[in-house]
């Protein structure tokens, strides 16, 4: 079978292309096949990637030899086993990805973070990297330390894990004329038995993908709130979600990690939410807004997180199926996605504990 | 560089760099017909179209008619030929046959019975080259038309009928014998049939001048070549013209092939034969940064139908801020802009020169001196001296001669559009 999009040879079995991602064997797909500016599909360029319309060159040949010629960070994926990974890709449009993430397993606890580079301030990857990087070490040495005795605060633990990585990128001194020092969103979570434990600054998301059992609606909870210009100026009234979202800097961010952010001010405003567990289990989802942006709404993405869930695919097939749904939409940004999925709780008692466990 | 099937070679000269606010794009495409250009028996029909009018009596008639009867002489016997003479109507003095000894010898004995008489009327003459090349579609199509007069003012629309239906039938070099001849009413037929144009000063020359002709339409090896360029949505073809060996102006015979993609046609080639091309292309204005395909220029002949692309070269742009690299222009581009301007230059000088008007001439034909003398044609410059005495040729300082000869300013004309190229690795 041949993608009728990027013409790659497929195994007649799949339901995806993995090379441009479109959905085969359903060309009346909802999605527009966007491969230009101009508004030419994917695929409409010569060999050279010159797009036969504009004659523009697309910045990035969506096909894998060109991932593999690329910078290692232009597509990044992670998977530490079938129900947690992450998925991160430079999209369509930038040059480079600065988008960063890490997920770690330990103690039967995960922790995650996604960091989106601010693109307007110079070397936004140096920032994304230090923050995720800190982050991460910070929330492995509060799981390594915690035990029965000294259990985990979570909160304390997510909060401090984000101070962290604002420290780390602190001591990589940027030079102090830069306007525009590197600088990150952050989106941080530990998960336990319990509960998910989300903090943030910038417009970095967290959802809570309910999938219910029998198969109903799909739900998403967002479980963040962005810093963003919009949400501010409707938050305190001065306008209607409608009038701001006309507004060119709707999705500007209010805060942010960065030598331009003050540190101690902005840390101050980390927000940190805690979501219980629901017992029938489910799938949170970090991502940036290169992804949540092409989504109309939360539903829309969970409906695509919940088919793929339900074909049994494994998280990192679903972190690439929205990375790849984002690149067919436009990708004018770089995307990440980072995919948990946590079992139904086997109402069976674990004989040292005598609490119920999940098994995933 | 780009070798498609080893017979033609393709390359682009260019500056793709252009600062913002800007979309012109220039550049210049060489095209080198391999050696290995050969199609396999091709047909060949060569076409003699004769002026017999009243004003060819005398010495011009009977040294046409010796120049003629050697050509045919001359015919390879695998080739095909046909003899048109014509004045107010054309006559068929021999129909399309292959050269053999016997038709050869029909055909000389016909031209014996040739004689001058009556007007010019040369729609008529190509009408009836036309149905002669009709027969042979597939042949290399090469006719010669030798004239000494003008054309009957009356026939003017009915030669521009004539040319539209000739365009593409067959192609044709125009040759002036004496003086009394217009350089722009040769040089519209020329060009339209894709021939050059020339002048015979004196009868005697007719005899060599055929035999060029002649050997140069047996070397053409493939026929009917299309220039085919792509441009992106929302560009303008500003001029697409040959530039070498001579200079000819293609940009109004674009044919569209469908939106975003023109066909001018450049006709037969020969083996080794290398001709230049000139493309300017406004493109509408790019963001710093944004890479552009502004064109995709191609050469493609169809035989049988089948369509074979035998080179192709890409035309960039690239905006960018540094304007180190969007201010210089290319040496080629620079080349044959200032080899477009020499002919500009002569015959606007020329026209000047025959108005009166002494001062404008003096300056148009010294700008072409300074031109001709830095681009090294030499070939232009020596024509020039026979028209205006060199004081300084760097400066382009010169002295209109007071005498010149009328043959002299006609042969300046008609060949101040041959290019000289630039040297390749200077």
């Amino acid at each position: 079978m041949m993608c009728p999009a990027c013409v790659a040879e497929m195994p007649d079995e799949d339901l995806f292309c993995e090379n441009c991602g479109l959905k085969l064997g359903d060309s009346a797909s909802e999605v527009p096949l966007v491969g230009c500016v101009c508004g030419a599909a994917i695929g409409e360029t010569d060999e050279d990637g010159f797009c036969l319309r504009c004659g523009r060159r697309e910045h990035r040949a969506v096909s894998a030899d060109a991932v593999r010629q690329s910078q290692p960070s232009d597509h990044i994926e992670l998977a530490l086993s079938l129900h947690f990974a992450a998925v991160s890709d430079r999209g369509r449009k930038h040059a480079r990805n600065e988008d960063r993430f890490g997920i770690l397993e330990a103690k039967g606890m995960r922790a995650m973070v996604v960091c989106d580079g601010v693109s307007t301030s110079t070397n936004a990857e140096v920032a994304s990297t230090a923050v995720s990087e800190g982050v991460m070490e910070s929330l492995a040495g509060a799981l390594r330390s915690s035990d029965t005795a000294f259990p985990l605060d979570a909160a304390n633990a997510v909060r401090q894990s984000i101070i962290a990585g604002a420290a780390r990128l602190t001591a990589q001194a940027s030079s102090p004329e830069d306007e525009n020092p590197p600088s990150t969103t952050v989106v941080s979570a530990l998960v336990s038995n319990e509960a998910v434990t989300v903090g943030w600054l910038g417009d970095s998301r967290a959802y809570w993908i309910d999938l219910p059992e029998p198969p109903g609606n799909a739900v998403a909870l967002p479980l963040t709130r962005d810093h963003s210009w919009l949400n501010s100026v409707v938050g305190s009234g001065e306008m209607t979600p409608e009038v701001a979202a006309k507004s060119p800097q709707a999705h500007a961010i209010t805060r942010w990690i960065g030598a331009d952010a003050g540190d101690e001010v902005e840390l101050g405003k980390i927000d940190i939410v805690r979501h219980p567990l629901p017992a029938m289990g489910g799938i949170l989802l970090l991502c940036t807004d290169g992804l949540w942006n092409y989504f109309s709404t939360p539903e829309a993405m969970a409906g695509i997180v919940r088919d793929a869930s339900r074909n049994g695919e494994d998280a990192l097939s679903i972190g690439r199926q929205l990375v790849n749904l984002a690149n067919r939409r436009g990708g004018h940004d770089n995307i990440t996605a980072a995919v948990l999925r946590i079992e139904q709780i086997k109402l069976t008692h674990s004989p040292e504990s005598g609490h119920a466990v999940r098994e995933d | 560089m780009t070798t498609l099937n080893d017979q033609f070679q393709a390359e682009v000269f260019q500056n793709e760099f252009l600062p913002a606010g800007t979309g012109e794009v220039h550049a210049i495409m060489t095209v080198s017909a391999g050696e290995d250009v050969t199609a396999a028996a091709r047909e060949r029909l060569f076409g003699i179209i004769c002026d017999s009018s009243g004003s060819m009596d005398g010495g011009k008639i009977v040294a046409a008619k010796a120049a003629i009867s050697k050509l045919i002489s001359m015919l390879p016997a695998d080739c095909h030929f046909f003899l048109v003479t014509g004045s107010d109507e054309a006559r068929l003095i021999c129909q399309v046959a292959r050269a053999t000894p016997e038709n050869k010898q029909r055909a000389l004995t016909a031209i014996r019975d040739i004689h001058a008489t009556g007007g010019t009327r040369i729609s008529n003459w190509l009408h009836t080259a036309w149905q002669q090349f009709r027969s042979m579609p597939n042949a290399v199509r090469q006719a010669l038309l030798l004239t000494d007069g003008q054309n009957d003012a009356s026939d003017e629309h009915p030669l521009q009928e004539a040319l539209q239906h000739c365009e593409g039938v067959f192609q044709c070099d125009c040759r002036g014998v004496g003086t009394d001849w217009k350089v722009a009413q040769l040089r519209t037929i020329a060009a339209k049939l894709l021939g050059t144009t020339d002048i015979i000063p004196t009868p005697a020359q007719i005899e060599a001048d055929f035999q060029g002709i002649l050997q140069k339409a047996l070397g053409k090896s493939v026929i009917d070549v299309v220039l085919r360029l792509w441009t992106p949505q929302g560009a303008k073809v500003k001029f697409c013209k040959e530039v070498s060996p001579e200079i000819v102006d293609l940009t109004g015979r674009a044919r569209e092939v469908k939106p975003q993609l023109r066909e001018y046609p450049t006709g037969a080639w020969g083996k080794g034969e290398s001709r230049d091309f000139h493309f300017c292309i406004e493109l509408p204005p790019g963001a710093i940064g944004d890479e552009v395909l502004a064109g995709r220029a191609s050469l493609v002949y169809s035989s049988q139908g089948v369509e074979t692309k035998v080179a192709e070269a890409r035309i960039l742009a690239v905006w960018t801020d540094d304007d180190g690299k969007s201010t210089k222009i290319n040496r080629m581009v620079a080349h044959y802009t200032g080899q477009t301007e020499l002919a500009q230059s002569i015959q606007e000088g020329l026209d000047a020169r025959a108005k009166g008007d002494e001062e404008k001439a003096t300056a148009l034909l010294g700008k072409a001196v300074k031109i001709a003398a830095s681009s090294g044609n030499e070939a232009t410059a020596k024509l020039l001296r026979q028209v205006v005495d060199v004081v300084d040729a760097d400066k382009g300082t010169v002295r209109l001669k007071q005498s010149v000869s009328k043959e002299d300013s006609m042969a300046l004309e008609t060949r101040s559009t041959k290019t000289a190229r630039i040297a390749r690795n200077s």
